[in-house]
């Protein structure tokens, strides 16, 4: 009986943590998309009257210079080409480092990992000069560049991981059987691998599509800019305008919000295996 | 083709990327730090990079404001760490507990997470603003008699950045808690149980020692990415007011963006390094995802 009521108290207590926990967590993205549906662009506590023409205008962007349209297009380019060159390439290195011992691959993963934690503002004085000199400052391309800093460790990292969980007897049986090594590892390895692959694709993209800093010091045009930098240039210019402001922070982070659903079960291994920034 | 070559070429892609983006401005910053060396103004005799030795460290650390950089650093990664580690232990213990819609509790408080820094440091702005949510229901509470600038003054403008960083970073440390909590065996707590052990004695002779190595992981991972945090604080203060939120990062951006003193700017990013690099093989060392 005692056991009972000590049972259901406790209960009642870890609901009422949670509850207060998970409303404290939500809250800022639930604030962000109540104010991004605000009538009024400015308003003190909470939106007094609620529509979608926050939404309308940003998509429709009637300053030129300032066009979100556009920034979200730059994102969207940017990002996509990093992730899947990234992810080509490191799909070679990480299955190499995962299935070969030869000369200096320690000293390489070695590189490759500690790589991941050095300093961005160091690398970018002269990732900056190296791009200056190239005439590839505030051009898309330099921009990609600099991101292979940390998606090529990134992926490489996360890759060699997966590949290491798939069992070496498939490939040497496939082998036996008269396909190439080249051949095993396309026929065999990559499907095997593609969710690996698929999950490490999406890291990248994430990790690219939240840069700041690297877009700050390269992109200078503001028709050229990143979705991030494009949303602190439109606060600087429109600081009390902040339905459309919370609208362009929602469209922001759709998509990472929607990819971290999906990486959830690979959260902990991208965590640890490739430290994923937050 | 002799497969003995297969291996290299396999990652010569990768690795000459990894040489090229990586190393080589390594070498490059190190260089650079020992020059003479500015963005726009080439020197009155000529092209070049003389060398100056140590000049540019000399000057980066003889002003003021690159030891009060240094001094904000230090507060600002303890205090993260601090804030993200407890908080994070605390969160881990609470969704560990078994109860209906564990699952979609821990989805959901992964959001701040999950959420890109920009959004989320821009939402804060307006949300710590004088008419803000934040002032007007502390207002409204009775806990507060006038609406505070958080960010517009020095006194609150760096654990406001803070608050908002350890927020965001949380749930991290709770996902890298949760899995080191489910490696923990049950047998270990019946056992425990059987003889009479309450529960705080569990959690502290069974549950917090196992928890050791996650948690030595999850600090140094985190202790980098804060001395490497720039875009939050950047969008939050631009280390202002009055440089009250200035870290060593964004004073090295300041040095070499605005200043132009590139120079400088690389004996400052050169200590980093060093600093970086002491973390990352303490982290190797840590864990054992290297083999």
């Amino acid at each position: 009986m005692i056991e009972t009521i000590v049972r259901r108290r406790k209960a009642i207590l870890i609901y009422a943590t949670v509850i207060l926990y998970v409303g404290v967590s939500v809250f800022p993205l639930a604030w962000m998309a109540l104010a991004s549906f605000s009538q009024d662009p400015y308003f003190p506590l909470l939106p007094k009257a609620y529509s979608a023409a926050a939404y309308r205008e940003v998509l429709a962007s009637p300053d030129p210079s300032l066009s979100f349209p556009a920034w979200y297009g730059n994102s969207v380019k940017v990002t996509f080409s990093v992730t899947l060159l990234a992810t080509a390439l490191s799909a070679f290195a990480g299955y190499s480092f995962s299935r070969f011992r030869f000369y200096a691959r320690q000293s390489l993963m070695y590189v490759i990992l500690v790589g991941q934690m050095l300093p961005g503002v160091v690398l970018l004085l002269p990732l900056y000069v190296y791009l200056k000199d190239l005439r590839l400052l505030d051009t898309h391309l330099g921009l990609g560049i600099v991101y292979m800093t940390f998606a090529i460790p990134l992926c490489t990292w996360l890759l060699k991981g997966f590949f290491d969980t798939i069992p070496t007897d498939l490939e040497e049986a496939a082998m036996v059987d008269g396909c190439s090594r080249v051949g095993a590892m396309a026929r065999v390895v990559l499907p095997l691998a593609a969710p690996g692959i698929a999950a490490t694709a999406l890291f990248a993209f994430i990790t690219a599509w939240n840069d700041f800093m690297f877009a700050l010091a390269i992109l200078s045009t503001p028709a050229k800019f990143t979705i991030g930098l494009g949303l602190l240039a439109y606060q600087q210019e429109y600081f009390f305008q902040w339905n459309t402001l919370m609208a362009g922070g929602v469209l922001m982070s759709i998509p990472a919000l929607a990819l971290y659903l999906f990486l959830q079960r690979y959260l902990v291994t991208g965590l640890t295996r490739g430290s994923v920034k937050g | 083709m002799n497969p003995r070559w297969l291996p290299y070429i396999l990652i010569l892609p990768a690795v000459t990327i990894v040489a090229g983006t990586l190393l080589l401005p390594c070498l490059n910053v190190v260089i650079m730090s020992v020059t003479e060396w500015y963005l726009f103004a080439q020197r009155a005799g000529g092209e070049g990079h003389p060398f100056v030795g140590l000049a540019n460290y000399g000057a980066a650390f003889k002003s003021a404001l690159t030891w009060k950089a240094l001094h904000i650093t230090v507060v600002f990664v303890v205090a993260c760490v601090l804030v993200e580690v407890v908080g994070g232990l605390g969160a881990a213990l609470l969704l560990n507990e078994e109860f209906r819609g564990r699952g979609v509790a821990r989805t959901l408080t992964l959001i701040p997470f999950a959420m890109p820094v920009v959004p989320w440091a821009l939402a804060w702005v307006v949300m710590l603003y004088y008419d803000g949510i934040v002032n007007q229901v502390l207002l409204r509470l009775g806990l507060i008699h006038g609406t505070v600038a958080w960010l517009g003054q020095s006194t609150t403008a760096l654990p406001a950045v803070i608050f908002a960083r350890a927020f965001k970073l949380v749930p991290f440390v709770q996902v890298m808690f949760l899995a080191g909590l489910s490696a923990i065996p049950d047998e270990l707590y019946e056992a425990a149980t059987v003889d009479g052990a309450s529960a705080w004695r569990r959690f502290r002779n069974i549950t917090l020692p196992l928890l050791k190595p996650v948690s030595l992981v999850t600090t140094l991972i985190l202790a980098v990415w804060h001395i490497n945090d720039f875009a939050i604080v950047w969008v939050m203060t631009q280390g202002g007011p009055s440089n009250a939120t200035e870290l060593i990062v964004i004073n090295a951006y300041k040095v070499a963006f605005e200043a132009f003193r590139f120079g400088e700017s690389s004996a400052i990013g050169v200590v980093l390094l060093v600093f970086s690099l002491l973390f990352g093989v303490l982290y190797l060392k840590s864990t054992k995802a290297f083999e």
